[in-house]
């Protein structure tokens, strides 16, 4: 098992009162599954991707990735394991507006103290795999919303993670666009075994995955 | 880390270039004062130290009575009695005296005359004339005793060649000399900028009225002396009064002298560079704020907390080496500027010509330089860096929204009390003087007093803009109330605005103080000291005793004019203010005449001991060792009234009975008052500097001044001033000694517009967004103007508001307490009422200045593009 959560809590203090957005979560999830997740807004979908992808902690329950419980990893052992073993692609893409495709691509490398002449080869194949080979030197402003969504998938690529998290991939794109982006991420599932977590408000996003989990009020309402 | 700041920190320091560049120009304005104090401090020592080693040529000894340029002289018979040590080859006696020449420009220009004894002149010195004749042939000199030598340079700038006559100001009036030789800019004639004169030592001595006198002897000793024992065997030789010193330790002894003055320059400079500090923190600050989603995204994606720390600093610390290089020319150029006036303000401090006869700058001051820009930049950057690691990993996940956080909305924050407490520890040191004792303990106060009113300003300010709503809320117009609430929902960056504004302001507040403390403890002084109507000096400065010294028989022939007040005694009264050497400290010393009875010992303020009236019929008996001290000097010397004071007078160690306490500003160090009966005794010296007296009423003042300058004025040149004038003239010096000053607030000010000017433009890009919709729903280009400099102007006013409600507390407790440990004075605080108008325009020009491009900028910005802004 790739992915592994065991009675997983996060309860939010909001004013006097205790918010409970996941209330004793259990999932597991095999290498290579495509797995989306689906629920109204609230329903805790986004959290239970925040604290898989080691982005905030939860109040209780553990998670395990390939065998290693994340709750355990101090901050700096944190970083590394995202750094190395996890891949994010985000609904605003977040791609760095000072850095070209190419070098926001290879920036997971980089923070890992690689030079970027040693990781050019590797960032340029995925975005010439992605249909951006000649896009490589543009600054974010001077692409599409596909094409940023696009560079976003290669750098979460680029590490060769077991793991993608994707939040809302298609949110801020167009259908025709969004099912593009879709279309790569379902490929990269079938053809090279990529274990992918899918936040996403679509139906028809979230057909695309090979599971659906459907979550409310903090718990998984139905796993199919 | 490399990657980090190669792809994100340069590019985005390039892709901000006004902003950069603002900063990189804050750092360079902080560093330029800093380096320019620092230049103009290393310089004066140096030039000193230079004439000093240019003067002692081979002498390995230097005998003088201590005390400086400003002493006495010594009897010459004492050159006898160096005869009985044969360690010593040769010893040349001096007398040395600064002579005011009139020139072309009918300027007073110093010039230090030295009488040598050009037969043994040569073992000690060497001097190389145009025309070698002279020197190779004293005697041609010696024949002719009105015969001078000048060096080539002073010559040239007084239009003056070989057989040109020259008037020198002298004790016995003026006396016309030839000018026989030019020297070349080598040895002894390096000394003292070049301003050197030389004479025949007994000329010298007739010309100044040093008759049987000398001011210094140099030693020539044999090889493998012990110069340590031999020193102490001749001061059991000639007594304690005499300094026998190596002649780098003269230097030493000056340096020891002016380092307090150094220390306020330096403090000064200082916080003109904590208003960079400002800026940098501000800049990293806002840069932090602004890049809290990408912040996010680098956590996301795996970079540690550390990285991003690093990568901030790593920013800040590029931005100080640029700064700091700038800096270092800008100081540079700036030290050239400023030298003269800083010399001039240290010269009457310590009542001896100074003079930096160039600017040395090295490349340990660049050095200085670049290391403070970058670590003043890297400390500045500290804080904001931090907070930036702290950033987390979710804040990725968020749409654009971290640039308009309005943050912490509490107006007593945590920065508020570590302010609080800043400000309470400057309290706790400065009561207790800690800051004068130890050098790192100075710079805490200096940068608690900085950043502690920095600190808790912002809060005040919030506290008065709430006030200023409530007040103001159902009167002022939607415009207003938006002002006040996009000041009130942002107090972070209203409070960056603040903070940089306040630090410029206090900086003009408390030279403001200072300088009007001063002037008005001198001013009130004056009016309970100074009783006589005329004052009587050679040309130069009497306030500052940059006189030539006269001789007592001159007061006889003043006496002969009409309408002067007769006293039992005598009519005019005279001064002789003399430097001497007391532990090791240079002090000055006041020997006045049996006072006018009308006057009732006005001249002496008493602080303690008893009352002038009582104190005054004691110290003038000249039979007794009787003599007061200076508050300051008790300050620096735990006496009281009653105790026994030893003196090193010429004639041997004598011991004189303290009997009260007065005040005297002459000498930061401390002043001793003596009857002049008593100086003459132990000093003998009848030269005097100056002469006082008081008109009769037959003649008006200005007739009896106008008698005596006609009979005496031109022969004897001496010039009379009136009591007005002479307070005039002090007030004029006080100014002029601040002058330098206006340099610094300048650059305070200025790096705090820079400030500004980048916060206000960030703020504007910041609320692209927010003003397309106040546009959209129906505001106009100009209400987006006004509501921009309305917001300025309400942290320009306020902020000025709270700069003079905490400058003044700070110079109070400034120049109550750190300006005696400091610089030696005691000076009652007086609040300069006309600053507060001034910090008030000040405060608001400097931020409505800063404001107007940016809200220029948001006026003109489109709606359709300011909605889409991110």
């Amino acid at each position: 098992m790739l992915l592994q959560v065991k009675g997983l809590k996060k309860i939010y203090q909001q004013g006097d009162q205790k918010v409970k957005a996941l209330d004793g979560i259990n999932l597991d999830v095999k290498q290579g599954q495509f797995v989306s997740i689906m629920g109204p807004s609230g329903s805790g979908k986004s959290t239970l991707l925040h604290l898989v992808g080691g982005l905030d902690r939860g109040t209780s329950g553990t998670i395990e990735i390939d065998g290693k419980n994340i709750n355990k990893f101090n901050d700096k052992d944190l970083s590394i394991f995202r750094r190395q073993r996890l891949g994010f692609i985000f609904q605003f893409f977040n791609l760095l507006p000072t850095m070209t495709a190419l070098e926001n691509v290879a920036l997971p490398l980089l923070l890992d103290g690689k030079s970027l002449s040693e990781v050019e080869g590797q960032a340029s194949n995925l975005l010439k795999d992605l249909g951006l080979g000649k896009r490589a030197g543009h600054t974010p402003d001077q692409l599409s919303g596909g094409e940023m969504q696009r560079v976003a998938i290669a750098r979460a690529l680029v590490t060769n993670p077991l793991l993608i998290l994707a939040d809302e991939p298609t949110g801020n794109l167009d259908s025709k666009t969004g099912g593009g982006v879709l279309d790569i991420l379902s490929q990269m599932s079938k053809e090279k075994k990529q274990t992918i977590l899918m936040v996403t408000h679509s139906p028809e996003a979230a057909k695309s995955g090979d599971r659906l989990i459907t979550m409310k009020d903090g718990l998984i309402q139905s796993d199919v | 880390m490399y990657n980090l700041f190669r792809f994100i920190g340069f590019r985005h320091l390039s892709l901000k270039p006004l902003r950069t560049i603002l900063t990189i120009l804050g750092i360079a304005f902080g560093i330029a004062l800093f380096i320019a104090i620092r230049i103009i401090n290393h310089s004066t020592l140096l030039s000193f130290e230079e004439s000093m080693e240019a003067m002692a040529g081979k002498a390995s000894l230097v005998i003088t009575l201590g005390g400086g340029q400003g002493s006495s002289g010594f009897p010459e018979e004492k050159l006898s009695e160096l005869k009985s040590f044969k360690e010593i080859k040769n010893a040349v006696p001096m007398v040395q005296s600064a002579g005011y020449f009139t020139g072309d420009s009918h300027v007073n220009e110093s010039l230090m005359v030295t009488g040598v004894d050009l037969l043994k002149e040569s073992s000690v010195r060497t001097y190389k004339t145009t025309d070698s004749e002279i020197m190779d042939d004293p005697f041609i000199f010696l024949n002719q005793p009105d015969s001078v030598i000048l060096t080539k340079e002073f010559a040239e700038r007084n239009h003056l060649a070989i057989d040109s006559k020259i008037e020198l100001a002298t004790s016995i009036g003026k006396k016309t000399l030839t000018v026989r030789g030019l020297l070349v800019p080598e040895g002894a004639a390096k000394a003292y900028g070049g301003t050197l004169a030389i004479m025949d030592i007994d000329g010298a001595q007739v010309t100044f009225g040093k008759g049987g006198k000398l001011d210094r002897i140099d030693l020539v000793t044999r090889e493998g002396v012990d110069l340590d024992s031999l020193s102490k065997r001749i001061v059991e030789k000639l007594g304690a009064a005499y300094q026998v010193e190596r002649p780098q330790e003269n230097s030493k002894s000056m340096e020891r002298l002016v380092k307090s003055y150094q220390v306020l320059l330096s403090f000064f400079s200082t916080l003109a560079l904590l208003v960079g500090v400002f800026l940098v923190a501000n800049t990293v600050g806002i840069s932090v704020v602004e890049r809290r989603k990408e912040i996010g995204i680098l956590r996301a994606l795996g970079a540690m907390k550390v990285s991003i720390a690093t990568l901030f600093v790593t920013e800040a610390f590029f931005m100080g080496i640029i700064g700091g290089g700038m800096g270092v020319f800008m100081g540079w150029a700036l030290a050239g500027k400023l030298i003269g006036m800083v010399t001039r303000s240290m010269s009457s401090q310590y009542v001896m010509p100074l003079t930096a006869s160039r600017i040395h700058f090295s490349g340990e001051q660049f050095i200085w330089g670049l290391g403070v820009g970058a670590l003043v930049s890297v400390l500045a950057a500290l804080w904001p860096s931090l907070r930036a690691a702290s950033v987390k990993p979710l804040e990725a996940m968020k749409k654009f929204e971290g640039a308009q956080q309005a943050g912490n909305k509490k107006i007593f924050t945590k920065r508020f009390y570590v302010g609080c407490l800043m400000l309470c520890y400057l309290l706790l040191s400065s009561f207790g003087h800690w800051g004068g004792k130890n050098y790192v303990l100075g710079i805490l106060e200096q940068g608690c007093t900085m950043f502690g009113s920095a600190l808790v300003a912002p809060a005040l300010v919030t506290i008065l803009i709430l006030c200023f709503k409530k007040l103001f809320l159902n009167s002022s117009g939607a415009v207003t109330r938006l002002s006040s609430d996009n000041l009130l929902r942002h107090p972070q960056r209203t409070g960056s605005n603040v903070m940089t504004l306040m630090i410029g302001l206090i900086l003009v507040i408390m030279v403001a103080s200072l300088s009007k403390s001063f002037k008005t403890t001198l001013n009130d002084w004056f009016k309970r000291v100074l009783a006589a109507d005329v004052l009587i000096s050679s040309s130069g400065k009497l306030f500052s005793f940059q006189v030539q010294p006269l001789d007592e028989s001159l007061g006889r022939e003043i006496e002969k004019s009409l309408g002067i007040r007769r006293g039992p005694l005598q009519s005019v009264y005279a001064l002789r203010f003399a430097h001497l050497n007391y532990e090791g400290k240079q002090i000055g010393l006041k020997a006045f005449d049996i006072p006018d009875p009308h006057n009732n010992y006005s001249l002496l303020d008493m602080k303690s001991g008893g009352k002038a009236t009582d104190i005054g019929p004691q110290l003038f008996d000249s039979s007794k060792n009787n003599v007061l001290v200076s508050e300051i000097f008790v300050f620096h010397h735990p006496k009281k009234p009653g105790d026994i004071l030893v003196l090193n007078t010429p004639t041997g160690a004598v011991e004189f009975k303290i009997l009260g306490v007065m005040v005297d500003y002459a000498s930061s160090e401390g002043m001793v008052y003596m009857s002049r009966d008593v100086y003459k005794k132990y000093w003998r010296d009848n030269l005097v500097d100056g002469f006082s007296l008081n008109v009769d009423g037959t003649l008006s003042i200005s007739d009896v001044r106008r008698d005596i300058e006609a009979r005496l004025g031109k022969e004897k040149n001496i010039v009379t001033v009136s009591q007005k004038e002479m307070k005039d003239s002090i007030m004029n010096e006080v100014d002029k000694s601040f002058a330098y000053t206006r340099a610094i607030e300048a650059a305070a000010l200025l790096v705090a517009f820079l400030g500004l000017f980048n916060t206000f433009l960030i703020s504007v890009m910041e609320r692209t967004r927010e003003i397309g919709l106040l546009r959209a729903i129906g505001m106009d280009r100009r209400q987006v103007l006004i509501m921009i400099i309305q917001e300025a102007l309400l942290q320009g006013a306020f902020g000025a508001v709270v700069a003079i409600v905490l400058g003044s507390g700070i110079a109070y407790i400034f120049v109550k307490n750190n300006l005696t440990s400091m610089l030696g004075w005691i000076v009652d605080f007086s609040f300069p009422w006309s600053i507060v108008g001034i910090t008030l325009l000040l405060g608001i020009a400097v931020t409505i200045l800063a404001a107007f491009y940016p809200a220029r900028h948001a006026a003109k910005l489109e709606i359709r593009e300011a909605l889409d802004y991110e």
